[in-house]
């Protein structure tokens, strides 16, 4: 295995439609679902597309692969032209077949030939393109050898785990030598063990097939380790694109925080620098009138790049990093910088503590540790006062597309 | 009796999905479900209700005279007009019902059942009534019947209506065996395969033929087996013309009301048809358990 993506393309580096890579810019409506997405993958790069449910990853896919076929839009590989659709004369709409694409989709579930070997269903793809029998059995006899497969080349996909069947067709798709790989989930289905080994082999396609890879997926972990840039797709629309450390460790939406595990809120700056939160309206008036915080983290931005007074901006920080105490009744809750009183809506375990939702500010958790939970005496209706160094507080102006 | 239900899986050729077979190792530990003891009374009649007829026909039946028989010429005639009937009508079946099972397989949720209940009607209807509704199509006086015998046509009471009426009523156990195949192995693996470069007819050839290869043969072995056994619309659109239409079926039923014949020709001509019977079920047998899900 060679050493994982190499970044063919820098973070967000323009590919043109007349390059090497994977340029896919496609409108496409399902019902009253929307999907409006441009991506762009360079050969050799791995891109992750994270999204909840729905946002249409799969969609972006199958438009890719040639199953769905987009209401507008165009997409190449390798400066080949696969569709081109939208409003003009019918002579301008262009759809290469899904068999015509060289394009290899690889979804959750393995779906391998059952009539067929390991070794038939690694070679079909080159001997449906015509070449001898023998000959198309020795190019997939090599390539289950490189994928470490070998020994089960003569048993039926049946007799295999589900792991080895993933990695089976893993080495078929690529078999078919395609010129972009798609992976829908590959490793949804598969338990811990069996996905990091997938996702091993899958770090070294960009280093020997030279192609651009689309990886879709729920799980921040594989873009993490397998993908340098990765683009948020929600609602049908690409709500984040940059380096993987940027989207995940400053995300700009509420999934994308929730994906990373951390606390996002957004607000407008004041003229302390502090990002200011209007209190939400079922609060009654009383509680938390303003929710003000500072940031110094590292990454927040520094002096010259602070977001100038009124402009729009968020603040990220760990749930971890907040500390809750028996709220004091005397003090005065309004307007403290990074600290907030709030009631105690629900109560969920976590690893080594409690996770505390907050009933006035229900898009954020604050995790306690055990030891502190059991002395705060914790209960749902409780009043805490919740406070957060400014260290652990990042604060970002916010780019316009955020705010649609 | 029980160990019917309860066969080994047999793994050839399975049309499940890729998930669907790890799960299924039978634990050695497994105990069978429990059974009220009562149920075993009408499980017990209903073995009978099913067993105790042929096995009277088999003790009625005149062995010495079973090798005359069979073997006279108007035996002979039948069974032989029988095969060459059954045997075109099913190869009609196949190459009209595979078409359709594909339509019916791949259509819309409405239309599907729609079409479904249309291809299931021949085997519910009484066959008798398939036959009047074939001569009211083809018969002299039919929609079509004038029409065809303006040139000179005139299929009621020839071997092709034996055919017709065969296919008729065997139609729907092809398509129901092929379309149930067809949904059963989806369209996943025919995406893939497409994807990995593959024409259709390569797809078909190589991946939907063999998936759905169990299902094809018990169908086509299902639909032989009811053309062969048709009487009803035979009868009434076909007639009962000794060398031209008179089937198996139909010379039994002549041989048994006929006068002064004895009914041991019309037992020992039931014998050679439960023959061909368990010799089709035994071919069936290995391919069950692939279509029975």
């Amino acid at each position: 295995m060679s050493g994982g993506a190499s970044g063919g393309g820098s973070a967000g580096g323009a590919v043109s439609a007349t390059s090497a890579g994977l340029v896919a810019d496609v409108a496409a409506s399902i019902g009253a679902f929307e999907l409006r997405a441009r991506i762009e993958v360079a050969p050799g790069e791995i891109l992750a597309v994270l999204g909840p449910n729905g946002a249409g990853k799969s969609t972006l896919l199958h438009a890719i692969a040639g199953t769905v076929l987009p209401d507008s839009g165009s997409v190449h590989v390798g400066g080949r032209e696969l569709t081109r659709r939208g409003a003009g004369p019918r002579s301008a709409q262009h759809d290469v077949a899904p068999e015509q694409r060289r394009v290899g989709l690889l979804g959750q579930q393995p779906l391998l030939f059952p009539h067929l070997s390991v070794l038939e269903n690694v070679a079909f793809a080159a001997r449906a393109r015509g070449a001898r029998t023998h000959a198309a059995r020795a190019a997939a006899r090599a390539r289950l050898e490189q994928f470490g497969l070998a020994e089960l080349a003569l048993r039926r996909p049946r007799q295999l785990s589900g792991g080895q069947q993933q990695r089976v067709a893993l080495a078929r798709t690529l078999a078919a030598e395609p010129e972009v790989l798609l992976l829908d989930e590959p490793f949804a289905a598969l338990d811990v063990q069996a996905a990091a080994e997938m996702r091993e082999l899958i770090s070294g396609v960009p280093g020997s097939a030279r192609i651009p890879v689309v990886l879709v997926t729920h799980d921040p972990l594989d873009a993490i380790v397998l993908a340098r840039r990765s683009v948020v797709l929600q609602e049908g629309r690409i709500a984040a694109d940059g380096a993987t450390s940027e989207v995940l460790g400053h995300p700009t939406t509420p999934f994308a925080a929730a994906l990373a595990g951390v606390n996002l809120v957004v607000g407008s700056v004041d003229d302390e620098g502090c990002v200011v939160v209007p209190a939400t309206p079922s609060a009654h008036g009383q509680g938390v009138p303003l929710f003000r915080l500072r940031g110094s983290a590292p990454g927040t931005g520094t002096g010259d790049t602070d977001p100038p007074v009124g402009s729009a901006a968020s603040a990220v920080f760990s749930p971890g990093a907040v500390h809750a105490a028996p709220a004091d009744h005397r003090a005065p809750a309004a307007s403290a910088v990074n600290r907030w009183t709030g009631t105690v809506a629900q109560l969920r375990p976590v690893p080594g503590g409690v996770r505390i939702g907050i009933a006035e500010l229900p898009d954020l958790v604050v995790d306690v540790p055990s030891a502190a939970a059991v002395s705060l005496d914790l209960t749902t209706g409780a009043r805490l006062d919740f406070t957060i160094p400014a260290a652990e507080v990042s604060v970002r102006a916010l780019p316009a597309s955020v705010l649609r | 009796m029980t160990d019917l239900a309860r066969r080994e899986p047999v793994g050839r050729g399975n049309v499940a999905g890729p998930a669907g077979d790890v799960a299924r190792a039978p634990g050695p530990a497994a105990r069978r479900a429990s059974l009220p003891p009562w149920i075993l009374v009408p499980a017990g009649l209903a073995v009978a209700v099913l067993v105790l007829p042929l096995a009277a026909l088999l003790l009625r039946l005149d062995w010495a005279s079973v090798p005359a028989a069979v073997t006279s010429p108007a035996a002979l005639d039948a069974l032989g007009l029988s095969l060459v009937t059954a045997t075109i009508a099913t190869a009609v079946c196949v190459v009209l019902g595979v078409p359709l099972a594909f339509v019916v397989a791949r259509s819309s949720r409405p239309v599907a059942a729609v079409l479904r209940t249309l291809s299931t009607l021949p085997l519910v209807l009484p066959p008798l009534v398939g036959g009047i509704a074939l001569l009211a199509l083809l018969g002299r006086t039919g929609l079509f019947g004038g029409a065809l015998e303006a040139f000179g046509l005139r299929v009621p009471f020839t071997t092709t209506a034996v055919v017709i009426a065969q296919t008729f009523v065997a139609l729907p156990f092809l398509v129901i065996s092929v379309e149930g195949a067809l949904r059963t192995a989806g369209t996943g693996f025919e995406s893939v395969a497409a994807g990995l470069g593959a024409r259709r007819f390569t797809v078909f050839r190589r991946i939907t033929l063999p998936l759905i290869g169990p299902g094809l043969l018990a169908g086509t072995v299902l639909c032989f087996a009811r053309a062969l056994g048709e009487f009803g619309a035979t009868a009434l659109f076909a007639g009962n013309a000794a060398g031209t239409t008179r089937t198996m079926p139909l010379a039994i039923y002549t041989a048994f009301n006929g006068a002064g014949v004895s009914e041991d020709t019309a037992i020992a001509l039931s014998l050679m048809l439960i023959v061909v019977a368990v010799a089709v079920l035994l071919v069936m047998r290995g391919w069950r358990e692939d279509t029975a899900r």
